[in-house]
């Protein structure tokens, strides 16, 4: 056939602006003609005619070059598929022919596991301050930082001073380079037992949210180890039980109890040396739930024990 | 009644001469007549108490002070009052009446009772009135023992001393205002189960609009907008009012209405956004707009509409989109408080016949991640990919995860991928995809 002169010239560099941030060649895909500016006229040409022919194909034939070009993708996508499939493949392979790397993904660091803890929802009254999340942050200041947002629910429409107090003393823990693990902190009009919620279910109050806390970090809060762990549990119980006594007699009877675990010689509840969950929880139910004047004697040193801790 | 009142009110007595006896007419052509008016024959102690009043023609300046049903308390016990209301209903029980009032949402019990001053003829006057009629009443508030049920109005009613028709209505009435707002219950399958239907309702949406669930709504939108302006005009924001009728499309993307202008033709606007753009570009900081919006989709959905109105903001901001997108959360709580602390009774009467769950919100709004609400949806077994936008099947998955988890109705999706959102928005520098 004889040659035709180019419908469509392209030789007229277009300048673009450099005040805007580039976007992605759109036309790009349709056989590169935009960037074939660059090259000779010659080859340019074959740009134009191959445009041409494609506009006129669609005109011609729209229909049928949807249904190519739909194939053509499909086909595209089982390709990828199919490399999935194949890298999916060997990999299996490898893992099965070698059990090392099964003891590689073990020893993951413990920056890796705390990734993998979920984000924590606590719902708590602001007129129960939950100051377990106080001391949490000192236990575990080396290995994770708590990032703490708090949010006002919709069904309390302001917080008590004691809350914000509270607050602000969350809010002055210094964060440094460890890991950490979001918490959000939402204010709300429910009983005086915190709740925690990670799936459809809440646990319930400061001592179980604790023990739940307890076995998701169980490398630095477990306590199942502990040659004491019953001890801890009945402790966990008691304050369960404290928060939820609404009469004096009942809470000077468990306080009665509480102040027997104190024991000489030993700085926290249940002979301990270092600080246990349990302390935590007592410490909390108490402050919450407890007349100050109701504490005395041993429980009193213990409990300014615990005020020390969270004031460092 | 003071003394200016004598004048008019003979010749409404004159008036209500003249119709009582065409209503007895009437009645008696009705029944055939074989039945005799009983009205006409008894002395008749209550005449110049009641009857219908002649059209309102601005003739006479009436110094007399009108209440709202809605301020009728206990405070008011014992205090004459003259109050125009709709009638709502009547029900007679021989020598008493029990009607409910009712003005915009409010109702209130009126009882027409026989006494000394008030004769039989007036109480059958009151329970032949038409529903829906406007009606003057003068009347003593009472206190009442057990609350009156079925009356916004429940710890006082109205005992009738004179009975006025202003304006009668259609005894026949297309649809009853009881009818339109009877409680949604699907599952009382037992109860009275009339409804109106919908193509009813807007086919005389005057009646429709007199249902205290539609009075409500509409409270509540005059409401979502003044919060919005008030929470602006704080902020420093100036209020723009930008064209309708446009030369060209103003964003692309979304069709036009074309309409005829003079000799040639001119396009509804779509969205205000290119007058906002101009506002900041102008120097005005921080501006906002409430429109009408028109668009030409002819598709059939609930996130489509051709006209309505919009709430456009739109600011300059110093370093971070995020100080606009905090701008925006904090509109948005301080709409929902206003709502929630000055519009509870409107959120109740909605409720009550439409019943809902309370809307809930956290303050500050929860911002989530796109990825963290992909991995979210991933949990239950919906994958997103990266780059892929959320479909409306799993955005509203997303929000009932996002409400089971945080127990909020609101939150904001934040780092959408760069791919599904509109070409002419910032890419993230740190990120790729979004």
């Amino acid at each position: 056939m004889y040659e035709i002169r180019p419908i469509i010239t392209l030789d007229a560099p277009t300048k673009l602006p450099n005040c805007m941030y580039k976007l992605k060649n759109i036309h790009a895909d349709l056989d590169n003609v935009l960037e074939e500016k660059s090259l000779p006229p010659g080859t340019k040409k074959v740009g134009t005619f191959k445009q041409v022919e494609q506009f006129l194909k669609n005109i011609e034939n729209r229909e049928m070059a949807a249904l190519e070009d739909r194939q053509e993708k499909l086909l595209s996508q089982l390709e990828e598929l199919k490399k999935i499939m194949e890298s999916i493949k060997s990999n299996l392979n490898k893992s099965s022919n070698t059990p090392n790397s099964c003891n590689k993904t073990a020893k993951i660091s413990s920056a890796a596991k705390v990734n993998n803890i979920p984000d924590i929802v606590i719902n708590v009254n602001p007129r129960y301050p939950p100051y377990f999340l106080l001391f949490l942050q000192r236990l575990l200041k080396n290995e994770i930082s708590l990032n703490i947002t708090c949010h006002l629910h919709s069904s309390v429409s302001e917080i008590s001073g004691k809350s914000e107090a509270f607050i602000s003393n969350l809010e002055k823990f210094p964060t440094n380079g460890v890991p950490s693990m979001n918490i959000r902190l939402i204010w709300k009009n429910i009983g005086p037992n915190a709740e925690l919620s990670v799936s459809r279910f809440p646990v319930q109050g400061e001592a179980n949210i604790l023990r739940f806390l307890a076995r998701t970090l169980d490398a630095y809060l477990g306590y199942e180890k502990n040659p004491n762990v019953a001890k801890i549990d009945y402790l966990l119980d008691l304050s369960y039980k404290l928060s939820n006594t609404n009469s004096k007699s009942s809470r000077s009877g468990i306080l009665q109890c509480l102040s027997k675990h104190v024991l000489p010689n030993f700085k926290w509840l249940g002979g301990q040396n270092k600080i246990t969950i349990a302390d935590i929880a007592v410490y909390d139910s108490l402050v919450n739930f407890a007349n100050k004047n109701e504490i005395s004697g041993d429980l009193n040193k213990w409990f300014n024990n615990c005020e020390g801790y969270i004031k460092s | 009644m003071s003394g200016g009142d004598e004048k008019p009110e003979s010749k409404k007595a004159a008036k209500k001469e003249q119709k009582k006896a065409e209503k007895a007419a009437k009645k008696a052509e009705h029944r055939g007549g074989d039945e005799k008016s009983v009205v006409q024959e008894e002395d008749d102690v209550s005449v110049g108490k009641y009857g219908i009043l002649p059209l309102i023609k601005s003739e006479h300046k009436l110094n007399r002070q009108y209440y709202y049903v809605g301020e009728l308390k206990k405070e008011y016990a014992e205090k004459v009052v003259w109050v125009r209301a709709r009638f709502q209903t009547a029900r007679a029980r021989g020598k008493q009446c029990f009607i409910v009032l009712r003005q915009r949402e409010f109702t209130v019990q009126l009882l027409v009772n026989v006494s000394e001053t008030i004769s039989k003829a007036m109480v059958k006057f009151a329970s032949n009135i038409s529903k829906e009629s406007i009606v003057d009443v003068e009347a003593k508030v009472v206190k009442v023992a057990s609350e009156v049920a079925g009356c916004t109005q429940s710890d006082v009613e109205l005992v009738a001393s004179q009975l006025w028709v202003v304006s009668s209505s259609d005894p026949q009435l297309p649809l009853q205002i009881e009818d339109a707002s009877r409680p949604e219950k699907p599952e009382d399958t037992e109860g009275l189960n009339i409804r109106v239907k919908q193509d009813t309702r807007l086919d005389n949406r005057i009646l429709d609009l007199r249902t205290a669930t539609n009075q409500a709504i509409f409270k509540l939108e005059a409401g979502v907008c003044r919060l919005f302006r008030e929470g602006l005009t704080r902020k420093g924001f100036t209020e723009i009012h930008t064209p309708k009728i446009i030369p060209a499309a103003s964003e692309g993307g979304a069709n036009v209405f074309t309409v005829s202008y003079f000799k040639g033709s001119a396009y509804l606007a779509q969205s205000p956004q290119l007058y906002k753009q101009m506002a900041i570009a102008g120097d005005f900081d921080k501006v906002f707009t409430v429109g009408a919006v028109f668009r030409a989709e002819d598709s059939n959905t609930h996130r489509h509409l051709t006209e309505f109105v919009g709430l456009d903001m739109e600011m300059a901001f110093f370093h971070h989109y995020h100080e606009v997108v905090a701008e925006i959360g904090q509109l948005f709580i301080y709409i929902f408080k206003g709502l929630r602390d000055q519009f509870k009774f409107e959120i109740d009467t909605v409720c009550q016949q439409y019943p809902v769950e309370p809307f809930t919100f956290l303050d500050p709004p929860l911002i989530l991640h796109y990825n963290e609400g992909r991995r979210m949806l991933a949990e239950v077994g919906v994958e997103v990919g990266p780059e892929e936008d959320l479909s409306t099947p799993a955005e509203k998955l997303l929000g009932k995860l996002v409400k089971a988890k945080y127990d909020t109705d609101f939150y904001i999706l934040d780092k959408y991928p760069l791919a599904v959102r509109p070409f002419y928005t910032m890419p993230d520098p740190t990120d790729k995809i979004s």
